[in-house]
């Protein structure tokens, strides 16, 4: 069966690991081609390790693991020339942009309380009964909402969160 | 037709009369049976019947039976409904308790109805079709507006209480839709042309003015796939930016 992106090339920044990594992967399993980006050095102001270029390095492996192909780059997304440099890059090897994932993000607080604090709240939150969604699930939407089945669908919020924001 | 190409098994009902206030035609048993071929054709199982949303009895014994010829449910799209056209003050009794009737009550009945069988089932999804006009104040639809933001109401509702169950509910927002419904929209661009000024609410952001039912059922088919299991409480718009403007 034909992929549900075949012939599309997809930009997405914080590619290296996490959400970004997921969505590269899960795009590239519908056929499409990426351009992936990641700063993939510290932020001084975030307490918590950022991505490598080892983590960056994984995600193509498991791009071209799926026969797809990937442009992987170094940039940082507050620097619109170096930003531009990767997207021209990725651009002259697979061709015209079909799919733009904003997606590289910091969240410099504290994620170091106790598990139990943190369970807490999870299990207060969340309306169906699970603790946390998996990356694939935040995938799965972003695929849904790239490929032509959406075509309609535009300027739309899709929580993917076990029904958090309407029990609110 | 679309969940049944990917593979579900189908119990559809529709009550295949005209209603008195309604001044478009309903649908047939024809048409009930053209579902019937269509799905058929897919080689997936279908129970039709027909019934009327506003009868839960009725309802009920419709699922009942489909569920026990076709062994369990875990998909429910709460979708029948009707619109009628008029300004405010020729709105008659009659016209309000059909489509209030019709259009939220029947989306509750359909919930009630269904929502032991996806317990059984150890979770499911509930898809109800509301509107643009369940978010906007659609001027000349006032039943219908009205019937179509309760729908949002009552699915946040049922989002939550079923949520435990592992049932998801959502509502799915089409702008106007190609279907027989249209023919019964004939009288808002006279209206609208009494008072320009309102036109613009209906317009779309995307060059499109009205989408095929499939471009709907696309946005269905995903909230009641395993993709969307942890998507719930969601007002999912597919009004080719309708709501945004």
């Amino acid at each position: 069966m034909a992929g549900r992106l075949e012939g599309k090339v997809a930009f997405i920044t914080g590619a290296a690991r996490g959400q970004g990594r997921s969505h590269a992967v899960r795009l590239a399993q519908e056929g499409a081609d990426i351009i992936a980006v990641d700063i993939c050095r510290q932020i001084d102001t975030v307490p918590y390790p950022l991505a490598t270029p080892q983590d960056l390095d994984q995600t193509v492996k498991e791009v071209e693991a799926l026969d797809r192909r990937i442009v992987a780059r170094q940039a940082d997304v507050r620097d619109e020339a170096g930003l531009r440099a990767a997207f021209d890059a990725g651009v002259a090897e697979l061709g015209p942009v079909d799919i733009v994932l904003a997606n590289a993000g910091i969240a410099p607080m504290s994620l170091r309380e106790p598990h139990e604090a943190w369970q807490d709240v999870i299990d207060v939150t969340n309306a169906l009964p699970v603790d946390m969604v998996e990356s694939v699930d935040v995938s799965n939407a972003i695929l849904w909402l790239v490929s032509d089945d959406a075509r309609y669908v535009t300027g739309i919020t899709v929580p993917v969160d076990a029904g958090y924001t309407n029990k609110k | 037709m679309r969940l049944a190409e990917e593979g579900a098994d189908i119990i559809a009902v529709d009550i295949c009369r005209d209603y008195g206030t309604v001044s478009y035609s309903l649908a047939t048993e024809a048409d009930l049976d053209d579902t019937v071929k269509a799905v058929e054709a897919l080689d997936r199982r279908i129970v039709a019947a027909t019934a009327d949303v506003r009868d839960a009895a009725a309802l009920k014994s419709v699922v009942d039976d489909g569920v026990a010829e076709l062994g369990r449910l875990d998909i429910v799209c709460a979708n029948a409904g009707i619109c009628t056209v008029q300004t405010w003050d020729e709105v008659t009794p009659a016209i309000w308790q059909d489509t209030l009737d019709t259009n939220l009550t029947g989306v509750w009945n359909t919930m009630v109805v269904s929502a032991p069988h996806l317990i059984a089932a150890g979770g499911g999804s509930i898809i109800c079709t509301s509107s643009t006009a369940g978010i906007k104040g659609l001027p000349y639809l006032a039943p219908y507006v009205a019937a179509k933001h309760g729908v949002v109401g009552i699915a946040r509702t049922m989002a939550n209480e079923l949520a435990s169950h592992n049932i998801r509910v959502n509502t799915v927002h089409p702008t106007g839709v190609s279907t027989p419904m249209a023919d019964g929209l004939g009288g808002l661009e006279a209206l609208i042309g009494r008072d320009p000024n309102l036109g613009p609410i209906y317009m779309n952001t995307l060059p499109i003015e009205s989408l095929d039912a499939r471009e709907i059922s696309n946005a269905v088919l995903f909230l009641a796939s395993d993709e969307s299991r942890y998507v719930t409480g969601l007002e999912f718009t597919v009004d080719a930016g309708n709501t945004i403007r």
